[in-house]
């Protein structure tokens, strides 16, 4: 109960749901793999990845399991 | 057999703009599919690039080509900060005459080899320096406030590792790692580095990058071995356009590519694309001797990953007679995950004692 009160007043706080976010970032950035956001914004993406994305199957991966295999690190 | 949404982004990236649909029915390509694709291979800046260099957005719909580009101007954006900040970095290691070079997406910017700097997704700036210098990096790095999210125990080492741990910097964007080899320990005796070394014999300069050829080896090397694409055949799209891009003419010899296995192995893997014009596809009884060499490649690298694993844990076990803050760190671990157990229990607080 107190979860979900907290909860209600994060999205009071910030204006937006999680969902409403998707839909402004648009279907695509759901598709999107985790490793392109680390790169653009690795802090944002820290924080986010806490949760599981849409885009990681909720494995905690950086891809989905259908999706192409994480890039290999050349830098 | 390629996925049509895999055959489309390598037509975009590598084939002229009356070619981009061949083999294709645009009906079939599901979108969605190419965005988890090419963002899985971190290629969505390409991707927009060469769209929109070979005018061919209108086949594709306004809201996909609107999230590429927004990707693209921000990977623009994130990339002009990261040539200044390593423009900086260069300047202070400079200033302490350190010896240096930028290596892997750094070294591919810095050495203009794409057309527009927004092409390329690059994580962190990395560089490479001498053995001898590894203390006063440190030194030099911590006093201008990089510092590590990890606390590594000063201990001796077996092998020199790859890199220092990555640092950040809370006045900075960009994370740094510097280097001090090309590549894992196993894989140095494959890699033949010492032409880059004779670099830095020469005098000290800022912003200094390997030379194309190099680049060009340590690329595939990397992908080869560190990546294990010579034992599984993976590939990576960004990989490939590197080598595009790198366009080493001198290094693109059928001759040079077919001495080296693991160069042959690379564009063997990725022969299916068409995208180097290179007839590579060799006899039977070379094939045969091919599988054979990868086979004794596969066991020595099994080989040497057991040895070099039993020498670093003897040696870490002989530095707990001696190393008081390893062991300081070793009790923690063992009263972390065998608290349960009495006897390991029994035994940390009889060495604690």
């Amino acid at each position: 109960m107190k979860k979900a009160t907290k909860n209600t007043e994060e999205i009071a706080a910030s204006g937006i749901t999680r969902k409403d976010a998707i839909k402004k970032m648009g279907k695509y950035a759901a598709l999107t793999a985790l490793g392109t956001f680390m790169i653009l914004d690795p802090m944002k993406a820290q924080a986010s990845s806490a949760s599981p994305s849409p885009s990681d199957g909720g494995s905690g991966g950086e891809t989905p399991p259908d999706g192409p295999p994480s890039p290999p690190g050349w830098g | 057999m390629i996925p049509l949404e895999e055959k489309l982004l390598v037509n975009i990236l590598y084939r002229q703009e009356n070619e981009v649909l061949k083999g294709i029915d645009l009906n079939n390509i599901n979108f969605e599919k190419l965005i988890k694709l090419a963002s899985g291979h971190l290629m969505l800046p390409a991707l927009f690039y060469n769209i929109k260099k070979k005018k061919v957005s209108y086949l594709f719909p306004e809201d996909f080509i609107e999230y590429i580009k927004n990707i693209f101007e921000i990977n623009k954006a994130r990339n002009e900060v990261l040539l200044s900040e390593a423009k900086e970095l260069s300047a202070l290691l400079v200033e302490n005459n350190i010896k240096h070079l930028f290596l892997k997406g750094t070294a591919l910017l810095l050495s203009n080899i794409f057309d527009d700097i927004g092409e390329r997704m690059i994580g962190d700036i990395d560089f490479i320096i001498q053995h001898k210098d590894e203390e006063q990096v440190k030194k030099i790095l911590e006093k201008n406030n990089y510092c590590t999210s990890s606390n590594p125990v000063d201990s001796f080492r077996v092998f020199k590792p790859t890199h220092l741990p990555r640092m950040v910097n809370k006045n900075k964007t960009i994370a740094i790692e510097p280097h001090l080899e090309f590549l894992e320990p196993v894989h140095r005796c494959f890699f033949n580095s010492k032409e880059l070394l004779n670099d830095f014999k020469e005098e000290i300069k800022m912003i200094k990058t390997p030379r194309k050829p190099f680049l060009f080896d340590h690329c595939i090397y990397a992908i080869q071995l560190r990546d294990k694409g010579f034992f599984n055949s993976n590939y990576s799209h960004r990989s490939i356009y590197d080598i595009y891009k790198l366009d080493c003419k001198k290094s693109l010899t059928i001759k040079n590519i077919k001495k080296d296995i693991f160069i042959k192995h690379f564009f063997l893997t990725i022969a299916e694309f068409k995208i180097f014009d290179m007839p590579i596809s060799s006899s039977f009884l070379s094939s045969y001797s091919d599988k054979l060499f990868k086979f004794l490649v596969i066991q020595l690298f099994k080989f040497l990953t057991i040895y070099r694993k039993i020498i670093e844990k003897n040696f870490i076990l002989i530095q707990l007679f001696f190393n008081s803050e390893l062991r300081k760190r070793a009790l923690t671990k063992i009263r972390i995950h065998y608290h349960h157990k009495t006897l390991l229990n029994y035994v940390y607080r009889w060495l604690k004692a």
